[in-house]
C-alpha cells in the first residue's frame, strides 16, 4: 500500500471516529469563509451559545435515555408544558422559585409516567413517549386556554435566561450529567442496560427501576430547559417546543450516541447541540428561509443516524 | 480415490487479524465417503475455513476445488445448489417460522401452486419425511421453532442441511449444542451419510468424539495448517499436542480424588417444582462443595439453575439460604445475597461483548466498589485486575473489549465477573462450553480453587467426564426428576451415570 493512500485512509479513519468534531470544524470553517466577520464575532458567538443551552440541557437528559437503548419523543411537549405551568405559577404567585419547582414537578410526573408505563406495562418507549407527546401538548393548550402567558421582564426566570446566567445553567447541567454518566453506578448501569439488557438482568441489575429513573431524569432536565426557554422568549406559549424532539434527537445522535444504545456520552452531545446551533445561525446569516432550514435539519438527522447506527447490533432495520 | 474437495493455501485476513494464514503449498483434501475431523483450539480458524467453503466469507487468497473445478460460491444458497451444506455452530434459524418452513427456506419455490399460494400440507409432508428418516420423530413439522427447546432447534438445522442432499456436509460444533440423545442421532445420521458416499467435514472440541467418528483428522493452530493424520495411525495424545503445540496431561480435572473438606450447608432446596420443567426436587449444597448436576436436554436443570438465581419463579417449594427461607423478587435478590450465575450462553446473557473487560467484570460488584453512588475507579481497577489475573485471562489490558478475546478468554471473563464480587454460591451452567483444551484446564483449576476457598458451586454440565472429574457429588436428572446422586468417593463411571439420564 502506498503512503499516499495510507494517509488518505487515516484521514477518513479520523473523520469516521470523530464524526461530530469533524462536522463541527467543517461547519465553522464553512460559515467563516462565506460570512467572514459576520459569523466570527463576539456577539454572534454569544448568540450561538445562547441558542445552544436549551437544546443542550434537554439533550443531556435524552442522552441517558438513548444510551439506555430507549427513546423519548415527548421532550418537545414536556418542555412546552413545563414552560406554561412555570409561567402560570409565576403569574399566580410572583415567585420564580415556585415556578421553577412547579415546572420540575411537571417533569417528574411526565418522566415517571413514561418510565412506569414503558417498564411495568412493557410498552416500547417509542410508543409510550409518542403518547406523552400528544398528552402533554394537549395539556399545554387546556391549561392555557390556548393563550400565551407572559413572563415579566424583572422576574428571576427572565434574568436566568440572559447572559451570562443562561450559560452558567448550561455548564452546570453539563458538569452534573457528565459526572453522573461517567463516575456513578447510575451511569454505569445506564450503559450496561443499553449494552445488552438481557445481560443486565442476568447480572442482577434492577433494570426496571433504573429505566424509570432514567426517563424521570430526562423529563426533569427537559422541564428545566422549558423554564429557560420560557425566560428566553419571555412567555409560556402552548406551542413552545413543538418539533423540538427533532433538534434534541439530532443533537444526541450527531454527538456520537447511536440509537442502538450502550455507547456515547455527554461531551459528544455538547458538540451535537453546537453543530445544530451553528448550522441554524449560519443559515439565518446567509438569508435562508426557515422552511429550507427545517428541510436541512431533517436531512441532518437522517444523515447522522445513517453514520452512527451500529447495524450489526440490531441486524434488521425496521 | 480422488478427493472431492481440495483446499489450497487458504488465507483470510480481517482488519487487524489473520484468521487463516496457510502457506501457499498447504493442501487439505476431503474424500467422499469419509468423515474428516478438523480440530484446533479457539482461534485456530476452523469456523472461518468452513464459512469460506460455504461462501459466507470470501477468502483473501488461496483456492478451493470441487471435483477439480474452482469452487467459489457467492453465498450459502449458491453452495447449497452445488450440494454443499452446513450445520452451523451458531443457531441459524427463524423462530417465528414453522419447522417445515425453516427446512425449506430459500428453496420453497417447489411448493408454490399455480395460483401462487404455498402448498403448506405438501411442505409439511416432505419435512416430516426428512425428519422421520433422521429419527427425529418427535418433531412436528407444523410446530413453530419458538416452541422447541434449544436441542429441538438444532435438530431442525440438521434436517435442513440433509434436505439439500449434500455431497459435502459440514458439521460445525454441533454436538456441543445437543444432549446425549441428540448426539447419538447425529452420529447415526453422519454414519449413514458416510455410507452413502457423502464427504463430511466435522468440527469438534471433543477429541474422543473425533476419534470415535472420523476417518481423518486435520489440525489447525492460530490460523495455520499444521497437518492431517489418519485416525488409525495416530493417538489422542499426538493430536492434542499438535493442537496446543505442547504435551498436556491427559488428566486435567481435579488433582484430588477424595471429596476433601466440606463445610456447613449453604443452600437447601426443598420440594421445588416448576411446571413443564421439574417437580419435587430436593437437595442441598454446602460450602466448599462442588455439586455437579447432569442430564440430557429438557431434563429441567436449565430452569433449576435459573430459579436459583431469581431469573425464573418456581411454582412451589422452598429455598433455604444460610438457614433462612429466601424469596427471590428478581435477580437482584441473588446478587445481594452473594449468588452468582455463569450462564450457558455467555454472549447473550453473560457478557456485553463491545464493552471492556473491566466493565464486564465489575458489573456485578460495582455497587460494592462505590461510595454514595460514586464509583471508586482505583478500587474497581484493582478488583478487576485481581480477578482477571486469578483466571489468567489473556489480554493486554483490562480496557480491551471482550469482542477481541477468544472464546476461552471470554468465558474466563464471564467467570471473573462473579468472582469479583466474592459470590458465596456460584451456579455455573456449562462453564467450559465451546472452550479450548488449555483454557478448560485453567477453568477447572480455578473452580477447584474456589472450592478450597469454601465457596459452594453448582456445576451444571452435559459433559460427563467433566462432572465426574470435578464434582464432590453428582446429581442426575431425567424428565424433571432427580434419578440418582453419587459421591466422588464412589468413583462413578460414565457408563454407569448415563443409565440414569436416558
Amino acid at each position: 500500500m502506498s503512503s499516499k493512500s495510507l494517509s488518505a485512509k487515516s484521514i477518513t479513519g479520523f473523520i469516521k471516529k470523530n464524526i461530530s468534531l469533524s462536522a463541527f470544524l467543517v461547519l465553522i470553517i464553512f460559515f467563516a469563509v462565506i460570512q467572514g466577520t459576520r459569523f466570527i464575532n463576539f456577539d454572534n458567538i454569544l448568540t450561538i451559545l445562547n441558542q445552544t443551552v436549551v437544546v443542550a440541557v434537554v439533550s443531556f437528559g435524552l442522552t441517558f435515555v438513548i444510551i439506555e437503548g430507549g427513546i423519548d419523543l415527548s421532550v418537545g411537549s414536556v418542555l412546552g408544558l413545563s414552560a406554561v405551568i412555570g409561567a402560570l405559577v409565576l403569574r399566580a404567585t410572583g415567585s420564580s422559585i415556585l415556578a421553577i419547582l412547579a415546572a420540575l414537578v411537571v417533569g417528574l410526573v411526565c418522566g415517571l409516567f413514561n418510565g412506569i408505563v414503558h417498564t411495568i406495562l412493557r410498552i416500547p418507549s417509542f410508543i409510550t413517549t409518542l403518547g406523552m407527546l400528544s398528552i402533554a401538548r394537549a395539556l399545554c393548550i387546556i391549561v392555557t386556554d390556548g393563550s400565551i402567558i407572559m413572563i415579566p421582564f424583572d422576574s428571576g426566570i427572565k434574568q436566568m435566561a440572559l447572559m451570562p446566567w443562561i450559560l452558567v445553567c448550561g455548564v452546570v447541567v453539563f458538569a452534573l450529567t457528565y459526572i453522573l454518566l461517567n463516575y456513578t453506578v447510575f451511569g454505569r448501569y445506564t450503559r450496561m442496560i443499553g449494552g445488552d439488557e438481557r445481560v443486565a438482568v442476568m447480572t442482577g441489575i434492577k433494570v426496571k427501576k433504573y429505566k424509570i429513573m432514567i426517563f424521570t431524569l430526562c423529563s426533569m432536565l427537559t422541564a428545566f430547559g422549558g423554564i429557560i426557554m420560557a425566560g428566553r422568549i419571555g412567555a409560556g406559549s402552548p406551542t413552545t417546543g413543538e418539533g423540538f424532539e427533532l433538534d434534541c434527537i439530532s443533537a444526541v445522535v450527531l454527538g456520537g450516541t447511536p440509537l442502538t444504545g450502550g455507547i456515547g456520552g455527554i461531551g459528544g452531545t455538547v458538540l451535537g447541540a453546537l453543530i445544530l446551533s451553528i448550522l441554524a445561525n449560519g443559515m439565518v446569516l446567509s438569508g435562508i428561509e426557515s422552511e429550507v432550514q427545517l428541510l436541512v435539519k431533517g436531512f441532518v438527522l437522517v444523515a447522522a443516524v445513517f453514520i452512527s447506527l451500529e447495524r450489526e447490533k440490531i441486524g434488521v432495520i425496521k | 480415490m480422488k478427493p472431492i474437495l481440495v483446499l489450497k493455501g487458504i488465507k483470510k485476513y480481517f482488519p487487524g487479524t489473520k484468521a487463516l494464514d496457510w502457506s501457499d503449498d498447504d493442501v487439505l483434501e476431503i474424500y467422499p465417503g469419509q468423515i474428516h475431523g478438523i480440530v484446533g483450539e479457539n482461534g485456530a480458524g476452523k469456523s472461518t475455513l468452513v464459512k469460506i467453503i460455504m461462501g459466507i466469507y470470501h477468502k483473501t487468497a488461496g483456492e478451493v476445488y470441487l471435483n477439480d473445478k474452482i469452487f467459489y460460491p457467492r453465498s450459502a444458497l449458491e453452495a447449497e445448489e452445488k450440494n454443499v451444506s452446513i450445520i452451523m455452530q451458531q443457531p441459524n434459524i427463524l423462530l417465528n417460522l414453522t419447522v417445515a418452513e425453516n427446512i425449506f427456506i430459500g428453496r420453497d419455490s417447489k411448493f408454490i401452486a399455480k395460483n401462487g399460494l404455498l402448498k403448506i400440507k405438501k411442505q409439511n409432508e416432505e419435512a416430516k419425511k426428512i425428519l422421520d428418516e433422521l429419527g427425529f420423530t418427535n418433531i412436528n413439522p407444523s410446530n413453530y421453532l419458538n416452541n422447541l427447546d434449544y436441542e429441538g432447534r438444532k435438530l431442525v438445522e440438521i434436517a435442513r442441511a440433509i434436505s439439500v442432499n449434500p455431497k459435502i456436509l459440514i458439521v460445525d460444533e454441533t454436538s456441543a449444542a445437543v444432549s446425549h440423545d441428540g448426539v447419538e442421532k447425529l452420529y447415526k445420521m453422519l454414519k449413514e451419510q458416510r455410507k452413502n458416499g457423502v464427504a463430511i467435514i466435522y468440527i469438534s472440541h471433543f477429541i474422543n468424539e473425533v476419534f470415535e467418528l472420523c476417518d481423518n483428522i486435520s489440525i489447525l493452530r492460530d490460523g495455520k495448517y499444521i497437518k492431517s493424520l489418519k485416525v488409525k495411525e495416530t493417538t489422542q495424545g499426538e493430536v492434542i499436542s499438535n493442537m496446543v503445540g505442547r504435551e498436556i496431561n491427559k488428566d486435567y480435572y481435579r488433582e484430588n480424588d477424595a471429596v476433601g473438606n466440606v463445610g456447613e450447608k449453604l443452600i437447601e432446596i426443598k420440594n421445588l417444582s416448576k411446571e413443564g420443567a421439574f417437580s419435587d426436587v430436593t437437595f442441598s449444597v454446602s460450602r466448599g462443595e462442588i455439586l455437579g448436576i447432569g442430564g440430557i436436554g429438557g431434563c429441567g436443570v436449565e430452569e433449576l439453575g435459573r430459579i436459583l438465581f431469581g431469573g425464573l419463579k418456581p411454582d412451589s417449594g422452598d429455598i433455604i439460604y444460610k438457614g433462612k427461607r429466601i424469596h427471590f423478587r428478581s435477580t437482584n435478590t441473588a446478587l445481594k445475597n452473594g449468588i452468582g450465575y455463569v450462564p450457558k450462553d455467555r454472549e447473550k446473557e453473560g457478557l456485553v461483548v463491545n464493552f471492556t473487560i473491566r466493565e464486564n467484570v465489575s458489573s456485578s460488584s460495582i455497587k460494592n466498589l462505590s461510595n454514595m453512588g460514586f464509583i471508586n475507579k482505583k478500587m474497581e481497577k484493582d478488583v478487576v485486575e485481581k480477578s482477571v489475573k486469578a483466571l489468567r485471562v489473556k489480554a493486554n489490558s483490562i480496557e480491551e473489549t471482550v469482542e477481541s478475546l477468544s472464546g476461552g478468554n471470554r468465558q474466563k471473563v464471564a467467570i471473573a465477573k462473579w468472582v469479583s464480587n466474592d459470590s458465596e454460591l456460584l451456579i455455573m451452567n456449562s462453564p467450559t462450553r465451546g472452550v479450548d483444551v488449555a483454557a478448560k484446564q485453567e477453568i477447572y483449576k480455578f473452580i477447584e480453587n474456589l472450592k478450597n476457598q469454601g465457596k459452594a458451586i453448582i456445576l451444571i454440565s452435559d459433559e460427563l467426564p467433566e462432572l465426574i472429574g470435578m464434582s464432590d457429588r453428582i446429581m442426575i436428572m431425567r424428565k424433571g426428576k432427580i434419578t440418582g446422586t453419587f459421591s466422588r468417593d464412589e468413583h462413578p463411571g460414565e457408563h454407569h451415570l448415563i443409565q440414569y439420564m436416558v
